[in-house]
């Protein structure tokens, strides 16, 4: 009986948030550095973004809303996350359900194929892309010879060259959360829809989607976020006629040495950052939460 | 209403590995049918053909006259409730079970009425509302089981429903859906790997072994009447006892020639199969004509509450466990351990199959 009685108890205790025993502190040490390497810098760009001349002043908030380029900068980035991680969605969706269906071993084989362009330097990719979108590359060749175009296609310094390269360095981002929220719902869920009376395409997108929406919400706010700070990308496959935030706090920087504009920009990008964390959060309900 | 299943000649393998081979089985239309087995015996892939979610090399599966293996799953009418119940978590109780509705596209009070139904046969009305993680293991089994029926399919399948549960809430809802099933009359066949389950619920016991199926009776039948040594292993605890080679000698035989004749002739290896509760303790010395008897020594007495098994020790070492109820004038019949016991099997007790193993 003792024992029975003692469960619950114990149980109850678990639940609760023991304080730190004094002999344990120094393992909060490098929580501790960690807060002050990430925070510090933060805020001291933070209260940088209100100063002008050495006194409090909004002079760059209030520049951001009156010069317009500013505004297309933002929409411009607000527009680039959005299509890249609309199609990263549509792209990985797909191609993380065939290999969830797989059988471990090719499950495997296609995960490292997902994964080796994630290993390869991001610049190298880049300029990968570079060689192959612009206006004598591989691409343009292919199809003026096929003679499915009869002009070479305005790929590579370009919105739409930017926007090829980003969804190929941020599948990955998508498809691993993806992947493994996925492998986690249980096949019978399916199932039982079709055993239930649905065709394979209503248990795909009633039950088995609802269930991986977790994961997709995961996936696409990362691909998401990474994308509004991306700088190497935009700037090289854009060639000038693509300008996202994180381009213009670096010509705030180096060209201008305007660093409480390029603060400003920052706390702007974090800000929209925190912002879709928090929405994503509200849209999944919570008992689907992982 | 119900339905009777025709199974000819199915076959299916992994590799090397025969999951089914040439299962051949008629099922009633309203029968009550357990497929017990193993792991690995085919009884869940057997199961799953008939769903639709395996698919097997060769064979026909008939639904009264219709061949349905080339049906998709969808469209062959059939409830399943799934070992781990399947419940949608992001619906609600009612939704769960207003979906196989939906997709039939009755609506309204019609669909309305038949989830409140469905919700009243397993006893869980006034749940409709409740979340899927809200609810208990039992409640969520009842949830499974209301999803299947409510569709009316013409046959349900269960794949061991209640081995989430523990004893005393599988032993109850046992006897809820053997109600269940007079209720409703529907074609069941359950899949189970606890014999006593499958004695308990069935009209028919289908015992499976490595992909065949070898014996299909009544519970009675398949418990006192194994065909093979493995049936009589798989279910209950028994004792064997070779009537052939060098075990004789520790066997007194005072059976009737009928008994002889009809059992024992004609079989090359006959091998005695004794169920722990037939056996009798019998004074030192009795030997009257019409049973098996045998000398042994009184090993390990273990007490279970209302059971006690005792292992006997033959003379040539071989242990016979036998089982005795715990009234205090049974208990008073069993000798101490260390004493010798004379143990004897009437005939019609008695069950001899062939020694198929070597």
């Amino acid at each position: 009986m003792g024992t029975v009685a003692a469960r619950p108890a114990a149980l109850a205790e678990a639940r609760q948030v023991q304080p730190l025993k004094p002999r344990y502190w120094p393992f909060a040490l490098p929580a501790v550095l960690v807060t002050l390497v990430v925070l510090l810098p933060f805020l001291w760009l933070a209260i940088l973004s209100f100063f002008e001349a050495g006194a409090f002043s909004l002079v760059h908030y209030e520049r951001m809303l009156e010069n317009a380029s500013y505004a297309s900068i933002l929409s411009d980035t607000l527009l680039l996350s959005l299509l890249v991680t609309g199609i990263v969605v549509a792209l990985g969706i797909p191609t993380t359900y065939v290999i969830v269906r797989q059988p471990p071993m090719v499950a495997t084989i296609m995960l490292a194929c997902v994964a080796i362009p994630f290993w390869t330097s991001l610049l190298v990719r880049t300029y990968a892309w570079m060689v192959l979108l612009q206006r004598k590359g591989l691409i343009n060749t292919w199809l003026l010879e096929l003679g499915v175009i009869d002009r070479p296609l305005r790929m590579a310094n370009s919105f739409s060259g930017t926007t090829i390269g980003m969804v190929h360095i941020m599948l990955p981002f998508f498809i691993f959360p993806l992947y493994s929220a996925m492998r986690q719902i249980d096949p019978d869920m399916v199932k039982a829809a079709r055993s239930l009376g649905a065709s394979s395409a209503r248990a795909f997108w009633g039950i088995f989607l609802p269930l991986a929406m977790p994961g997709i919400m995961a996936g696409a706010l990362l691909s998401f976020v990474l994308c509004l700070g991306f700088y190497v990308t935009p700037q090289l496959l854009g060639g000038g006629n693509v300008t996202t935030i994180s381009m213009k706090i670096q010509q705030n920087v180096t060209m201008y040495s305007e660093w409480g504009a390029s603060s400003a920009l920052g706390v702007v990008l974090l800000v929209l950052v925190l912002a879709c964390f928090l929405a994503t959060q509200w849209m999944v309900p919570r008992r689907l939460r992982s | 209403m119900a339905s009777s299943i025709t199974i000819r000649g199915l076959s299916k393998s992994y590799g090397a590995f025969a999951a089914l081979s040439d299962v051949s089985i008629d099922i009633p239309a309203g029968q009550f049918i357990t497929l017990l087995g193993p792991s690995g015996s085919g009884k869940t892939t057997l199961l799953m053909s008939i769903a639709g979610f395996s698919h097997p090399d060769r064979g026909s599966i008939r639904i009264d006259d219709q061949e349905i293996l080339d049906l998709e799953p969808n469209k062959r009418d059939i409830g399943v409730v799934f070992q781990n119940y399947a419940l949608f978590p992001h619906m609600s109780v009612e939704e769960n079970i207003a979906y196989p509705l939906k997709l039939r596209k009755i609506a309204g009070a019609q669909r309305d009425a038949r989830v409140k139904r469905a919700l009243q046969a397993v006893q869980m009305d006034g749940y409709g509302a409740r979340r899927i993680h809200e609810l208990s293991g039992g409640q969520r089994q009842r949830i499974a089981v209301a999803r299947a029926i409510v569709f009316e399919p013409r046959i349900i399948l269960m794949d061991e429903p209640l081995s989430a549960l523990d004893k005393k809430l599988r032993e109850e809802m046992q006897i809820e859906l053997k109600h269940l099933h007079q209720s409703l009359g529907r074609t069941i066949v359950y899949v189970t790997h606890d014999q006593k389950e499958a004695l308990t619920l069935a009209d028919q016991v289908v015992v499976m072994d490595r992909g065949r199926i070898v014996q299909k009776d009544s519970p009675r039948d398949i418990y006192e009447q194994p065909k093979t040594r493995f049936v009589a292993d798989f279910i209950g605890n028994s004792n064997f006892l070779p009537l052939h080679g060098a075990g004789t000698g520790t066997i007194d035989a005072q059976v009737s020639d009928a008994f002889r004749r009809q059992h024992m002739q004609g079989r090359q290896r006959p091998l005695l199969v004794i169920r722990p509760e037939k056996l009798e303790i019998v004074p030192a010395g009795f030997r009257e004509p019409g049973s098996f008897y045998v000398d042994a020594t009184v090993g390990e007495i273990l007490f279970q509450g209302d059971l006690v098994i005792v292992f006997a020790r033959l003379p040539n070492g071989q242990m016979v466990r036998l089982q005795r109820g715990t009234r205090r004038t049974t208990l008073a019949t069993i000798p101490p351990e260390g004493s010798p016991i004379r143990l004897a099997l009437h005939e019609e007790d008695a069950i001899v199959v062939e020694d198929d193993r070597p």
